[in-house]
């Protein structure tokens, strides 16, 4: 590079050229500093005109983006159906992440909810650290009552309008009960995927979801006498945008008069009978998901089993109702009464698409 | 166009005849050796949780090990760009030759682009040894790299302007250290601050650009910031050298 240096003195020449005729002109010389003068205000108004554009450009990529999965497996692309979901957003709904960053899922959940976020410019995130925004909060704590005595254990509040609809960490993660033996240790089923949909499904949707508990056979009843009573579920349930209504069980019949003469609301058609006597031991819970008139979510103290069949084939979406070491768990909420009835060990799928 | 090629081929050709080149090429082989080393060492010895969590994705922008040797690798690639001419006098012959701004400082940008991606060729041997042992995701490692390239954009053009302003190589390159320190301790605000302004210095952060990248995800927002931060370091260049050339005239 250094050797390059030399020619510098030759190209002084035409320098010298340039600027004798316009000493010798007045108007030459105006001429040249008018352009040079218009060269610079051209470059500085340029140059903010290039500032603005590169501003602009990234306030818009900002607001609305697009993320590609080029993983092979197709780790962080989410599902049609909550792609769906999130598309078919049509106000704004505001997430919560009540996660600590230094929480092993904080990360995930952050990037699945950049995930929706991508979907629909609708989604607002707001993240607060529970330890670090302790006033803010708490704020939000009583505000959508988050507190269960000291501590809260929700991750995420989706809010739709009035509407909320509270994930706990639990309900992020599964614990495959069959792997807890394995000596591997026991494997993690994740499922903050299917939690979030349903959640944004639970605000979006209009009217509230329908709980239909079986009874008739000995079930544990809305109103019900001393222990056997569900009340405090439905209470419980109504702050989340659920309804619980009590549907009494009958033995399937065998034709549409005997059916009607059963007590049922609606027509009995051949095929609701067909789907009735589906099989003799799911009768409980096929009737639940055969005839309200509106998908329900059935669950089933008496036969967890044969409502997760029934609401595969039928048009309703199963709800878990288990009771673990004498504590009852209706979806996604722990409820705080004690409970005796056996529950299926299989973590059955919490919505269906 | 001819222009470009000519100057970048011209810049491509003083670099890699010079001593300069070998020494910051073995200096990084070096370092990204033992960085990646010491991942694979480490997942040896760990195990992986499986998805993305692998060495690749930890030497590919998981770790500061990553960021903090290009504060001093790129300011030393760049500063003698359009620096170096200005302090041999040779600026002059560049200005006066029938080449536009837009052509010096596109050459320049072409040949330090070269440079960028010369120090990264060696690392596809990473690749390659990551995949005798353990199974390879083709479609995150092309993401990095894409990835990489989108920083690089940035930080030589960063570093170009830095060059293009400064009156010397030393100035030049604490410029660049500066601007590209800023930039990393801007991304480190993500961890500090909340909600909004937290999502702002995300955005910036070359951090958290690398950490998507390296898993296999391509986000619209790093690319165009990646590339609107270049254009207008570029175009910023190109300004310096023509009110450069307005005085010279």
């Amino acid at each position: 590079m250094s050797n390059e240096a030399k020619p510098e003195k030759p190209a002084a020449k035409p320098k010298a050229k340039r600027t004798k005729p316009a000493a010798s002109s007045p108007i030459a010389v105006d001429d040249g500093i008018r352009r040079r003068a218009g060269r610079r205000l051209g470059g500085r108004v340029g140059s903010v005109l290039v500032l603005a554009i590169v501003l602009m450009a990234n306030y818009l990529a900002f607001r609305h983006y697009h993320r590609w999965d080029w993983t092979q497996d197709g780790l962080f692309t989410l599902s049609q159906r909550s792609v769906g979901v999130a598309r078919a957003l049509e106000a704004p709904l505001d997430i919560y992440l009540f996660l600590g960053a230094s929480e092993p899922q904080h990360d995930e959940i952050r990037e699945l909810l950049d995930r929706y976020r991508a979907e629909s410019p609708q989604i607002r995130i707001h993240e607060v650290d529970p330890d670090r925004q302790q006033a803010e909060y708490r704020v939000l704590a009583d505000r959508f009552n988050l507190m269960q005595g000291q501590a809260s254990d929700v991750a995420v509040l989706v809010k739709q309008g009035e509407h909320t609809w509270k994930i706990t960490r639990d309900d992020l993660r599964d614990v495959d009960m069959s792997s807890i033996g394995d000596a591997s240790g026991p494997t993690l089923d994740v499922k903050s995927e299917q939690a979030l949909t349903g959640a944004i499904l639970q605000v979006t949707e209009g009217r509230p979801t329908k709980l239909c508990l079986t009874a008739g056979h000995g079930e544990w009843a809305l109103g019900g006498a001393g222990d056997r009573d569900c009340s405090a579920v439905r209470d419980e349930l109504r702050r989340d945008n659920v309804e619980v209504e009590t549907i009494a069980t009958i033995i399937c019949a065998a034709s549409p008069m005997a059916a009607t003469r059963s007590g049922w609301s609606a027509p009995a058609t051949p095929s609701r009978i067909a789907k009735c006597n589906w099989s003799a031991t799911m009768w409980t819970a096929a009737a639940t998901c055969c005839w309200p008139s509106t998908p329900c979510c059935a669950i089933s103290t008496f036969s967890p089993r044969a409502s997760r069949a029934c609401c595969a084939a039928g048009a309703c979406r199963w709800i878990r109702a288990s009771c673990w070491n004498g504590i009852a768990t209706i979806g996604s909420r722990r409820a705080r009464w004690p409970c005796s009835w056996s529950t299926t060990s299989a973590a059955p799928t919490p919505w269906r698409a | 166009m001819r222009g470009t090629f000519v100057i970048a081929s011209r810049e491509i050709r003083a670099f890699f005849v010079s001593p300069m080149a070998y020494v910051v090429l073995t200096v990084w082989a070096l370092w990204s050796g033992l960085s990646y080393y010491f991942f694979a060492s480490l997942y040896a010895m760990n195990g992986s949780s499986g998805g993305t969590d692998n060495p690749l994705s930890s030497f590919f922008g998981g770790t500061i090990l990553f960021f903090l040797p290009q504060l001093v690798f790129v300011p030393v690639l760049t500063m003698r760009l359009l620096a170096d001419e200005r302090r041999t006098g040779s600026i002059e012959l560049l200005l006066t030759a029938p080449v536009s701004e837009v052509s010096v400082v596109m050459g320049k940008y072409l040949a330090a682009m070269t440079f960028w991606i010369a120090l990264w060729l060696p690392s596809l041997l990473y690749v390659w040894i990551t995949s005798r042992f353990g199974s390879v995701d083709m479609g995150t490692v092309g993401a990095s790299y894409l990835g990489i390239l989108g920083i690089g954009f940035y930080n030589m053009a960063i570093g170009l302007l830095a060059s293009a302003l400064a009156r010397n190589q030393i100035i030049a390159a604490v410029m660049t250290f500066f601007f590209l320190g800023g930039l990393f301790l801007l991304g480190i605000g993500q961890y500090v601050f909340m909600d909004a302004t937290r999502d702002i210095l995300a955005y910036l952060s070359v951090w958290s650009h690398m950490q998507d990248f390296s898993k296999g995800i391509v986000d619209s927002r790093d690319l165009v910031y990646d590339l609107s931060i270049s254009a207008l370091a570029l175009f910023l260049a190109v300004r310096a050298l023509a009110a450069r050339r307005d005085e010279a005239a």
